[in-house]
């Protein structure tokens, strides 16, 4: 009974290195990390099969069927998991080559007036590192529309997109106030594509209300400027759902990181 | 929530890997009282060691506990010791360099929570040098068994003879890894699965109008930290995000986050004596309430 034990538990160590070897070079892994963890994650799971192939050579140890169970549990959870909110049945399709460093272009161009592409979780971040946005500046921006009663006595919504910073424990949907003519009825959780420019609250308000989103447990917005919405059109809900901005220390605009859905 | 709860074991796994190597490794090829020798005799010295081992050695929470754990064994005082399993998490250059991107370049956000820490796990260490507060397993008997032996217990550690030490192969240093890393996985595993359970079930609105309320924010926001089981090194983007709370909450999140959460105090209940462990949980917990609080104001008013 003993020897089973053991075999399991180097079976199970085994499998979680398997595991993490393999998701690294997927596309699924982005479901669950930010992608510029893709070398850690890939050595620790080199490191994780290679001592799991010792244990199961050489098992050490006293048995304990918890820790047995426990690792049996991580792996049902893990199937359960599969390919995370990746949209689409490739998610456990080999990763993307890496595209050519071609900058692309941060700026599109919609009834001759040019707009900025730039997410929600970017310009909450940009906003907060100081960077204010100059009054004249457009933006088009897509995210997940949230409705609170504080918002609503407001006349507002928050546009928001989840952000990952390391894995998805740390998934805050982060966003701004928008506001609009009212002339689009929104329910809520839908997602839209708005065009419009920022402008800065005398009084900062306080959302307090905002709660929970599909993409993270809480969610913020900025709360000393509000987006002042132009155009507000529904579209379909993205491939992926998160993005993995990163805050700069605020001596230098935030770049656009790339990618169709990026904004 | 499966997928919460893998995500966190992912994040955490190669560092708990880490430390487990890492602690295999001392016990494999460090003398004890060669490691004992080289410690300073006087608190100070002990202290300075403990706090300034991060610098030269970082580590992340999942990883320190093994390690601390071996360290103790081998006779590393428990000042030196516990110091460096809650401060090293924090006081290194990479989680630092975090805190201030993360704060824009806030250099008093992090130097203050580089303060509270240091405080918090300095007085836990001292705490737990004033008793005996060794590992749970400390006794020679049943952790003697040699990885191809018979130990007695189900929690021991897997000791090496003096004879095998440092003359031991690659494998075996490895299956000891990978033994380690099973005791302290489970107790990763569980922490995850709470820790994913709360985000799903937890009234976040309720929580989250609790944040903001001036009397409150603190407390709230170190529970949050408690059960979010964030990493010390993405804690502080998470904690930066909550523009509406104040600075000293902020502060309390991200002091106490890599000394205590679910995960960690699985650990803790698992490696340390109970009465240790309390004192693990409790010291930096009050400890970074009573400096986030007053840290709060000098923040503020730069």
């Amino acid at each position: 009974m003993k020897r089973v034990l053991l075999t399991l538990d180097g079976a199970f160590v085994l499998g979680l290195g398997l595991y993490m070897l393999v998701l690294s070079q997927t596309e699924a892994y982005a479901a669950f990390m930010n992608p510029r963890f893709r070398p850690l994650t890939a050595a620790g799971g080199v490191g994780l099969c290679l001592a799991a192939l010792a244990f199961l050579i050489r098992p050490g140890g006293g048995v304990d069927v918890r820790r047995t169970l426990c690792f049996a549990i991580l792996g049902m959870l893990a199937l359960h998991a599969g390919s995370g909110s990746l949209k689409g049945a490739s998610g456990f399709a080999v990763k993307p080559p890496p595209a050519a460093r071609v900058e692309p272009d941060p700026h599109v161009v919609r009834d001759g007036v040019r707009y900025l592409k730039s997410n929600p979780a970017r310009l909450f971040l940009s906003l907060r590192a100081g960077q204010g946005a100059p009054p004249d500046q457009r933006y088009i921006t897509r995210g997940v529309v949230k409705r609170s009663t504080q918002l609503d006595h407001l006349g507002k919504f928050a546009l928001l997109r989840g952000n990952i910073v390391c894995c998805l424990a740390d998934a805050v949907a982060m966003g701004m106030m928008v506001a609009s003519d009212g002339r689009t009825a929104l329910q809520g959780a839908e997602w839209v594509e708005i065009l419009g420019r920022i402008q800065a609250l005398e009084t900062p308000i306080a959302i307090t209300d905002l709660g929970a989103t599909d993409q993270a447990p809480f969610a913020m917005v900025y709360n000393q400027a509000v987006f002042l919405a132009e155009s507000i059109e529904p579209i379909e809900p993205p491939r992926f759902p998160y993005v993995f901005e990163l805050p700069t220390s605020g001596k230098r605009p935030l770049q656009l990181t790339g990618g169709d859905e990026d904004y | 929530m499966s997928r919460i709860a893998v995500s966190i074991v992912m994040e955490a796994a190669p560092f708990l890997f880490l430390g487990s190597m890492l602690s295999a490794a001392v016990d494999r090829y460090v003398d004890a009282g060669r490691i004992a020798r080289r410690i300073p005799s006087g608190p100070f010295g002990r202290l300075a060691v403990g706090l300034l081992g991060g610098m030269a050695m970082p580590i992340c929470e999942c990883g320190s506990v093994p390690l601390a754990r071996r360290l103790l064994e081998k006779g590393v005082p428990p000042l030196t010791a516990i110091t460096y399993m809650l401060a090293a998490p924090v006081i290194n250059p990479i989680v630092l360099l975090s805190t201030y991107v993360a704060f824009g370049g806030n250099l008093r956000m992090v130097l203050a929570r580089a303060l509270v820490v240091a405080c918090s796990a300095a007085l836990a260490g001292w705490f737990c040098s004033r008793g005996t507060y060794g590992p749970r397993h400390a006794n020679p008997g049943p952790m003697a068994a040699s990885p191809h032996g018979n130990p007695a217990h189900t929690h021991a550690p897997h000791h090496v003879s003096s004879q095998e030490r440092g003359k031991s192969s690659v494998p075996d240093l490895l299956s000891s890894g990978a033994a380690e890393f099973l005791d302290m996985g489970k107790y990763l595993i569980l922490g995850s699965l709470a820790s994913a359970a709360f985000k799903v079930f937890l009234p976040w609105q309720l929580v989250q109008a609790l944040a903001g309320s001036a009397f409150l924010s603190i407390s709230v926001m170190m529970l949050l930290a408690v059960l979010l089981c964030v990493c010390s090194e993405a804690d502080a983007f998470v904690a930066a995000a909550f523009v509406y709370v104040p600075p000293a909450a902020q502060l309390g999140f991200i002091a106490l986050g890599a000394m205590v959460d679910l995960k960690l105090m699985g650990m803790y209940f698992a490696v340390f004596p109970k009465r240790t462990a309390w004192v693990l949980v409790v010291v930096p917990t009050v400890c970074v309430f009573g400096l986030s609080w007053l840290l709060g104001f000098i923040i503020e008013a730069g």
